[in-house]
């Protein structure tokens, strides 16, 4: 057996046994314009890992060192005031030969959730109302390892094949009393194809399949002299209290999703992609470890598209246009009775316009504007709480990328945003004549429906080391600030994110 | 290129093989939570009713609803049919009670005799399932009963106190008389009902008689140990002070029994009189079970008892009162003390909490009693704190 084949098969059987969700990637605001510029093709617009070939990394090994910081009072009930992540990734692509390409990458990853209130479940950001907890607040940490590997063929000159795998495990320990513990493991699934229907136009599709497990253990932390409180949430409000120290819980998540891509190209005058597609994602929770009873089920059916494409009217100025847009239709399910529980549907559109002029060979440097809208309509039938938010949210950014000298180049970029929230509404049937505020969950809600500003500022220097390779420094700051009256004075969400890339000529 | 397809069609298998499980497929339910409007009708089956107002349509009960998930009750009062309407409730299984007082005339115009302390209630019936998918009323049969019995258990401290490491002597159990007359305690038993939870055997589903490993019983031999109306006698496991060991214990001292087991080394107050051992399988001492169990008196004579195993068995009319606790109580399935001597289950207290399990106070027809339903769940609250010979409240 030829060499290559054996080192790609030992990569993909080593994958099939470790996991992990995304390995983490720079916060990029634009979307038409700047570094996005290069990802107008079916591996970025719809993720059809039969493009892996139009994949923008060089043929170099990645190494990446990442961190990434939130914190701040502006948030969810169930998001930590504090969000801390930290990584070390290698990655990197190689031609095996002219119809073959690989792409591996593997991470370790430490999540910190500090100063979190009740919730242990890791991903309590999601709909799904089935989520656990206890009465004692702090801080939880999840060590994992993240792997992917990617693969795409060219066959007989007209056909692409690519297959792609995301495995992801870690595991869970909330830092404080009563020390429960939890592990995850997540696989993501990826089989594409691509037609080459003329050297311009090529389309294709791809079938997506992901597992996420979810274990969380109440059982190791036998000091009986401590009372422990635990919170199993189905809706906004009315979360069962038990008085017990030992429990255990699984939640199985299956995501079912295919999508159409297409891809036009003509001689560097135009470029565009598009997607469309939709998908199932059904979650079942389910407690005790002898004798396993569901505590709910939730299923969303969603459909998803979008369009990203780049005209160049001359030579030197892009104008980009970018449009994705999702339709997610949820509902859960009560774990002994045929009724729902909730039910949201919610429509997210997003278009984009940009444009970018290339002044010199040195300077290059754009402007893209876009709008958001969201219109969320929350059924809580469990708790009787019914909301709606339609969030609007408008951002207008500009950056510019300068090649100080032949090595030396940066990136600067700003954005600014405002999102507004109109048709809000909160209605509680089981408590007539509450407020939102009287609500222990309340921020799960008035985080929809708030007004709010968002600064972004990044910068993004690149030095090449000629016969080494490169090194570049993603650093991001996000502030986030509401203007609503409803949160108190001072209260914002701040972010840095921030990455120190290697690229290392090993290949 | 051949393997190329291989690894494409083997890729699908290693994932499949990592999933832990796949999610089965629902539909999406047309009913929602808290929609519905649940009906609960009660009749009467005794025929008594029948017989004095010419229909078995039982009015003006006293019904209470509580969910074995959340712990909610409702209480409502049939109306002029017979009728209890609920709304917004969410879909859960419901400890029910329902009772209705029969009164001396009523007694005299259905049975010919004016009989007091009779009522109506749900002795077949007490778990019910609302479910907001349904719009079927549910029957409830109410059939004729005593009062309650007039010897109960009126509280159970077994959890240990808090701050004392796992110091747990100082557990008790207290029995109140909720009748008029003065009763008598001798020979009365107490026993615990067996269960072996590592190897997940009860006798729950057992129709006749309630299986224990632990006897106990009140000396005397018939009318030596009077107990008045309203009075609580504390039977303890260690009749001290178990404050001198446990600052957040209570003292015991002047317990008005002590179970003293003499074949092992435990204590003994001489000042308060023991408890007869019948049988105890194992164990230093008189010491149920924290978290879960159920206890229960009878009335019947120890040389009656029946041999099972390494067991004794009591038939359940022999039994006067009975009292089960859980750990989850919202996990009824996995009650061990038979529906017929307790519906519910009250507790949901852990280890070393210093938490107390005493029957609610009712009153009835101008008297204060203890309230005592056959239900647990709906009979008991849990008090932060024991009160060993008074009430909490």
């Amino acid at each position: 057996m030829n060499k290559k084949y054996i080192t790609f098969a030992v990569l993909l059987f080593s994958v099939s046994y470790n996991y992990g969700q995304q390995l983490k990637e720079p916060t990029d605001f634009f979307n038409t314009i700047l570094q996005s510029r290069n990802e107008i093709n079916s591996y970025y617009v719809g993720g059809n890992p039969a493009y892996l070939k139009y994949e923008s990394s060089l043929e170099e090994l990645y190494i990446n060192s990442g961190y990434y910081n939130e914190t701040g009072d502006f948030k969810k009930f169930t998001t930590p005031k504090t969000d801390r992540l930290y990584e070390i990734s290698f990655s990197g692509k190689k031609s095996i030969d002219s119809q073959q390409v690989f792409r591996g990458s593997f991470g370790v990853q430490k999540v910190e959730y500090r100063d979190r209130d009740i919730m242990f479940s890791k991903n309590a950001d999601s709909w799904n109302p089935f989520m656990m907890g206890d009465s004692v607040p702090g801080t939880s940490r999840f060590n994992g390892i993240i792997m992917k590997a990617e693969y795409g063929a060219s066959l007989f000159n007209k056909y692409l094949l690519g297959v792609s795998f995301n495995y992801n495990v870690d595991d869970g320990l909330k830092k404080v009393f009563p020390h429960p513990v939890s592990d995850h493991r997540y696989i993501d699934a990826r089989l594409g194809i691509g037609y080459l229907l003329n050297e311009n136009l090529t389309f294709g599709g791809v079938a997506c399949l992901s597992d996420h497990m979810e274990h969380i253990d109440y059982s190791t932390d036998q000091g009986y002299t401590t009372e422990t409180i635990l919170y199993k949430f189905r809706g906004y409000a009315n979360p069962l209290l038990i008085n017990k120290k030992e429990e255990a819980r699984y939640s199985y998540d299956n995501n079912y999703s295919g999508y159409f891509t297409l891809s036009y190209k003509n001689n560097s005058m135009v470029s565009g992609a598009l997607y469309f597609g939709g998908g199932i994602e059904q979650t079942s929770t389910k407690d005790d470890d002898n004798n396993p009873y569901s505590q709910g089920y939730f299923e969303n059916t969603y459909y998803k598209g979008g369009v990203n494409a780049a005209v160049y009217p001359v030579s030197n100025l892009l104008i980009g246009l970018y449009y994705d847009f999702e339709i997610n239709n949820m509902w859960a399910r009560s774990p002994a009775y045929n009724v729902r529980e909730m039910e949201n549907s919610y429509p997210e559109h997003i278009v984009k316009i940009g444009a970018e002029y290339t002044a010199s060979e040195k300077l290059h440097f754009g402007v893209e504007a876009g709008v958001d809208y969201a219109d969320y309509d929350y059924k809580d039938y469990y708790s009787q709480i019914y909301w709606k938010a339609r969030p609007v949210k408008t951002s207008i950014g500009a950056g510019a990328e300068y090649k100080i000298c032949a090595n030396f180049s940066a990136l600067l970029t700003a954005d600014y945003a405002h999102n507004s929230s109109s048709d809000n509404s909160y209605i509680n049937n089981l408590q007539p004549g509450t407020s939102v505020n009287d609500l222990m969950r309340k921020n799960d809600i008035l985080y929809y429906q708030s007004n709010y500003n968002q600064i972004a500022v990044s910068v993004v220097p690149s030095y090449y080391i000629n016969s080494f390779g490169l090194i570049k420094l993603y650093v991001t700051y996000i502030n986030n600030k509401p203007q609503n009256d409803i949160w108190p004075d001072g209260v914002k969400r701040e972010t840095i994110d921030a990455d120190l890339e290697f690229r290392l000529n090993v290949f | 290129m051949k393997k190329i397809y291989m690894i494409v069609i083997v890729l699908p298998l290693l994932l499949l093989a990592g999933c832990d499980a796949l999610v089965s497929t629902m539909d999406k339910p047309a009913a929602m939570e808290r929609t519905g409007t649940f009906k609960i009708v009660l009749k009467d089956k005794s025929g008594y009713l029948q017989k004095v107002y010419g229909s078995n349509v039982v009015s003006n009960a006293e019904v209470t609803l509580k969910s074995s998930t959340l712990g909610t009750e409702i209480d409502a009062e049939s109306d002029s049919s017979g009728t209890v309407t609920v709304t917004g409730a969410l879909s859960d299984q419901y400890l029910i009670a329902a009772n209705r007082e029969l009164s001396a005339n009523e007694m005299l115009k259905a049975t010919g005799t004016a009989s007091v302390n009779y009522k109506l209630t749900n002795k077949d019936v007490g778990l019910i399932t609302l479910d907001a998918s349904s719009n079927s009323p549910i029957q409830i049969d109410m059939n004729a009963a005593l009062g309650s019995s007039p010897l109960v258990l009126s509280e159970l401290y077994v959890c240990g106190p808090s701050g004392a490491g796992n110091y747990y002597h100082d557990k008790y159990i207290e029995v109140y008389n909720n009748s008029d007359s003065v009763l008598y305690l001798d020979k009365i038993l107490v026993a615990i009902v067996y269960v072996n939870s590592s190897l997940g055997i009860s006798y729950v589903d057992d129709p006749n008689y309630v299986h224990t490993a632990n006897i106990w019983m009140f000396p005397g031999n018939g009318k030596d140990y009077p107990i008045k109306p309203g009075q609580y006698v504390v039977c303890a496991e260690d009749a001290i002070d178990h404050r001198i060991s446990a600052p957040n214990s209570i003292d015991l001292s002047k317990a008005d029994f002590e179970f003293y087991k003499d074949d092992a080394p435990d204590v003994d107050n001489p000042a308060v009189p023991n408890m007869i051992k019948i049988f105890q399988s194992s164990g230093n001492d008189w010491a149920p079970a924290a978290e879960k169990g159920a206890i229960v008196l009878a009335q019947m004579s120890a040389d009656s008892l029946i041999s099972f195993s390494n067991q004794y068995l009591i038939p359940i009319d022999k039994v006067l009162d009975g009292v089960e606790y859980l750990d989850d109580v919202t996990q009824l399935s996995k009650k061990i003390l038979t529906p017929k001597i307790d519906i519910g289950g009250t507790g949901g207290i852990q280890f070393y909490t210093g938490k107390s399990m005493e029957r609610k106070i009712i009153t009835k027809n101008g008297k204060q009693r203890l309230k005592d339903d056959n239900n647990s769940t709906l009979d008991f609250q849990v008090y932060q704190h024991p009160s060993p010979g008074y009430h909490n409240n």
